[in-house]
């Protein structure tokens, strides 16, 4: 229905752009195809007779581990399945039409998506050939901004769609409320919690949608100083129960060559606290930038889960860094380091604790070796109790012609994931180009081949993979206040 | 579904194609091809020295203005020329200088220089520093400023009179090759020159610019030419048009612009803010809608709304190139700061978001995000679930590649931990939202439900059941057998 209505609103707004001439429409096509390889985990069995030790787990003869529960006479492990290739196409539409009336547009962003190779099963809902992100119709004054229809609620809660309208109220130019209301989609699917795809995972999805009803203001009181805060609340349009009811505030303030940024998330209805960060940055000069964080993190789930009866407790985090840019911008380097402490859970095993806290390490760096050439590198170590990861990668880049580049990439890492036992590293390496056609087309490649190597028999997952983007983006039309093509 | 993909796939092509083969809108300028003026003085002077006491013995024409007798002729040479007494010579009058000059020869033969001596041909021509008879050659400018009571210490000096000796470029000769060449004056070549360029008044520029330069010369920055005075006092000129044309403007950066902190003050600056009533006269110098439009793409800001818009005629204005005015690591930190929506959106527009947001572009994450995605789930730097649905993203993915289930999973799956079993509480406890990744809520309660599982409370001590319940009574019921009593 909302598809339709969606597909019936931009025609009738492309029809009704037509036929004044100064009415105009823009629109922004992107295509992209990708190429995926991946190999799922399956459940596979060994003789029980033909593994070595005792008890539940024991060794294979090509030492993966297995786990034999008696009276069995097999043991299982999970190993590695065939490769798996899919070839997914998305073909975005961004629709700008204006001059429908003083101050009116419409806008819409869709999305079309389709398989034209390999598994239809593996990309992310490739199996929903088409999604209106946004299609809405804006009336806009200075002070005031109207839109009806499907739009994005942008915010420190969330980044969804929903479907209904926002009244935007601009009393002074530093000040500014936003009320919206409507029906929520889920995150990143564009669908009602009602739909298909979440009761295909999850046997206790709801049964009604969620109503929406949020406000939003933002002041910035004097040039240094940002808050804003979002109210935002949800609720089964059965009238069965809430779905959610959160706060979220964050600011920032600035003071010569200090900075402060703050930002906090609070779940209303379960009156937990979410969310607590803030940051201080001190830039004493140009080419420096010091920071330290402080951080508090705990899971948000929606009430129509069971989750927020289980008690995460979550992690406080604190972490500093520096970056540092010579002041020709010919070489710039970027560290930061941070740990984290997960709170007291109670329900660790005495004798057999989990580990209850994590580092972080990253650090990276630029340096044009000549006015066309780059090189950047970066180092990434994270360590916590159910994954971790070691991470390195350095790129080249040949800056070309008219905004033309083409990079060499190479990348190094090893992980541990879900708290499962894995070895080997993974060494990649790929090329990617971006060619300018024109001022408003350009296409864009990468391709990128992951080789596992050193791994022990299926102790983890094959991460030997190849991988390739070619993005196509053109744009079709003028913006206002923007010269014509060419001109800028 | 496929063929509206090619469709749009093919139409991308021909659009891309298309603007590829769209001649360039700033091609530039052809070469000049003019060879410079010849203003050697072939006739050894010296060597006649005898002959001629009288420069107008020759050059009868310089006191009347008869410019048909400025040079001898070559039958003139012949008399001595002639093969007998002297050897022939090839005599050529040399060809009129095309100069941009209002000098008359006439007109200072009846003056006197600066110590009161009346003007000689040796009072311009002699050569400096050689007294000697008949030393001659061309005059320099120099000697003009020694006489003319403007005192200039040199010809491009920023008080010389141009006009006394100049005409307008506009009614000069000078071909665009010259025009390109003519010398730049000192001043000119200030650091801060095209800040403090422009002339006090109309006539000034008049006075001044118009002997170099033309209203083109100005248009190729001033988009707002139309409305300047001093441009408009400016003729138009052909040949300066040509020489501008694809020329990208160049636009110094004020002092104030380097400023660390000036991305964050030049709202201010323009009047933009506390509602300060707008002025930005100063900003439309050399910005226009455009130049802003880089950062505040929403147009709403008033500073940027009062600025001037070119057309497709006019220079474009300043190029503001994007900057990177968020702190390193920004973009793991994102998520909750765009709480700070009109912050965003007088940078960025919504759909500038849904670029990296929504939707499996890998601009956001790098092309072997899945491999290594692990750990950033499990310390929630970037937040997934401000993207992703846990359970129609991430499960979805792992119950199809085999990592997710549906059912009790055989502990063996987490190999690093052989007492799994017990230990997933504290697991779930730390991150549940991994746990959700794989497993669904139905997968927990075959233990952890009251009514269908083993009965095994998976409540904190401090648990509220009853605010649990005010919330939403289903999420209860999905594990007990009723909601409990308030």
């Amino acid at each position: 229905m909302i598809r339709r209505l969606s597909l019936a609103l931009a025609l009738a707004a492309w029809a009704a752009a037509r036929p004044a001439r100064a009415q105009d429409v823009r629109v922004t096509g992107t295509t992209t195809v990708n190429f995926v390889q991946l190999r799922s985990l399956q459940m596979d069995s060994v003789p029980a007779a033909t593994t070595t030790g005792d008890g539940v787990v024991r060794l294979a003869p090509d030492g993966r581990a297995v786990q034999c529960i008696a009276p069995s006479d097999w043991c299982y492990f999970y190993g590695n399945g065939s490769p798996i290739a899919s070839a997914p196409a998305l073909q975005d539409l961004q629709v700008s039409a204006w001059g429908l009336g003083r101050g009116i547009r419409f806008y819409a962003d869709f999305r079309g998506r389709a398989v034209v190779g390999g598994s239809t099963t593996l990309w992310p809902q490739a199996d929903d050939h088409f999604d209106a992100l946004e299609a809405y119709l804006e009336f806009a004054r200075p002070r005031v901004v109207v839109r009806a229809g499907r739009q994005w609620d942008v915010g420190g809660l969330s980044f969804n769609n929903y479907d209904g309208a926002s009244v935007l109220v601009r009393p002074w130019p530093t000040f500014d409320v936003e009320a919206y209301g409507g029906w929520t989609l889920q995150t990143g699917l564009d669908e009602p919690v009602t739909s298909g795809a979440l009761a295909a995972v999850e046997p206790y999805a709801p049964d009604s949608r969620g109503l929406l009803f949020g406000v939003r203001a933002q002041a910035r009181p004097a040039p240094p100083v940002w808050l804003s805060a979002v109210y935002e609340r949800s609720a089964a349009e059965n009238g069965s129960g809430l779905y959610s009811e959160r706060l979220a505030t964050d600011g920032m303030f600035r003071a010569g060559r200090l900075s402060m940024d703050w930002a906090a998330q609070v779940d209303l209805a379960s009156a937990e606290l979410n969310e607590l960060r803030g940051q201080l940055l001190y830039t004493p000069d140009r080419e420096v930038t010091v920071r330290a964080f402080a951080r508090r993190h705990r899971p948000y789930f929606d009430l129509w889960t069971i989750w927020g009866a289980f008690g995460a407790v979550g992690f406080v985090e604190g972490g500093a860094g520096a970056s540092w840019r010579s002041a020709d911008g010919a070489l710039s380097v970027d560290g930061q380091a941070s740990r984290r402490h997960y709170l007291d859970t109670g329900a660790e095993v005495g004798f057999a604790p989990l580990r209850a806290n994590g580092w972080s390490l990253a650090a990276s760096g630029s340096r044009r070796l000549a006015p066309q050439w780059t090189m950047d590198a970066q180092y990434a170590l994270d360590l916590g109790f159910g994954a971790a990861k070691s991470q390195a990668g350095m790129q080249l880049r040949r800056a070309l012609a008219n905004g033309n580049s083409i990079s060499l990439a190479g990348a190094a890492f090893q992980t541990a994931d879900e708290l499962r036992v894995s070895s080997g590293t993974v060494v990649g390496l790929g090329l990617s180009g971006v060619w300018r056609l024109g001022d408003r087309s350009t296409v864009t490649g990468s391709v990128f081949d992951y080789q596992h190597a050193g791994r022990v028999p299926d102790s983890g997952p094959d991460w030997s993979q190849l991988r390739a983007t070619l993005t196509c983006r053109w744009t079709v039309g003028t913006e206002p206040g923007l010269p014509a093509p060419g001109g800028m | 579904m496929r063929a509206a993909v090619a469709a749009s796939l093919l139409f991308g092509l021909v659009a891309t194609v298309a603007a590829r083969t769209a001649p360039p809108a700033s091609a530039a300028p052809a070469p000049m091809a003019a060879p410079a003026q010849d203003t050697t003085l072939r006739f050894p002077h010296r060597r006649h020295a005898g002959l001629f006491p009288q420069c107008t013995v020759c050059h009868r024409g310089i006191p009347t203005g008869d410019s048909a007798a400025m040079f001898p002729t070559a039958s003139a040479c012949a008399n001595c020329h002639d093969g007998t007494v002297k050897p022939r010579v090839a005599w050529r009058r040399p060809t009129p200088l095309v100069t941009n000059l209002s000098f008359s020869h006439a007109r200072h033969q009846q003056s006197v220089d600066s110590s009161g001596q009346t003007v000689t041909c040796l009072t311009c021509h002699r050569t400096p520093g050689d007294t000697s008879a008949m030393a001659v050659s061309p005059p320099q400018p120099q000697a003009c400023i020694g006489c003319h009571a403007h005192a200039a210490p040199s010809h491009t000096d920023a008080a010389a009179r141009c006009t006394t000796c100049h005409v307008p470029l506009a009614r000069s000769p000078l071909p665009a090759s010259r025009i390109a060449a003519l010398p730049k004056p000192a001043d000119h070549a200030a650091a801060d020159w095209v800040l403090r360029h422009a002339p006090s008044s109309p006539a000034a520029a008049s006075a001044r610019c118009a002997i170099c330069h033309a209203r083109q010369s100005c248009e190729r920055c001033h988009f707002d030419a139309a409305r300047v005075p001093a441009i408009q006092a400016l003729q138009p000129d052909a040949r300066v048009a040509q020489l501008v044309r694809g020329r990208p403007p160049a636009y110094p950066k004020p002092a104030s612009h380097d400023s660390l902190d000036w991305q964050w003050k030049h709202g201010a600056a323009a009047g933009g803010t506390n509602g300060a009533p707008v002025t930005v006269a100063q900003c439309s110098s050399c910005h226009v809608q455009a130049s802003c439009r880089t950062c505040h793409r929403d147009g709403s800001t008033p500073a940027v709304a009062a600025l001037p818009a070119p057309t497709p005629d006019t220079a474009y204005g300043v190029r503001v190139p994007v900057r990177p005015i968020h702190a390193p690591g920004w973009i793991k930190d994102h998520s909750i700061q765009a709480a700070a929506g009109a912050n965003c959106a007088a940078c960025h527009s919504r759909s500038y978001c849904v670029d990296c947001h929504q939707g499996q572009k890998a601009q956001y994450h790098p092309p072997d995000f899945v491999a290594q995605h692990a750990p950033e789930a499990y310390n929630n730097d970037t937040q997934c679930t401000a993207c992703h649905s846990t359970e129609t993203f991430c499960r979805a993915c792992h119950l199809r590649t085999g990592r997710g289930t549906r059912a009790r999973t055989s502990a063996l799956f987490h190999s690093a931990q052989p007492l799994w079993l017990l230990n997933h509480g504290q697991a779930a406890r730390q991150n549940l939202e991994a746990c959700a990744a794989c497993h669904t809520q139905a997968s927990c309660a075959q233990c952890h439900s009251a009514t269908g599982g083993w009965g095994v409370n998976p409540h904190p001590p401090a648990f509220d059941a009853k605010r649990a319940a005010r919330n939403n009574p289903q999420s209860c019921l999905a594990c007990h057998a009723k909601v409990p009593d308030e």
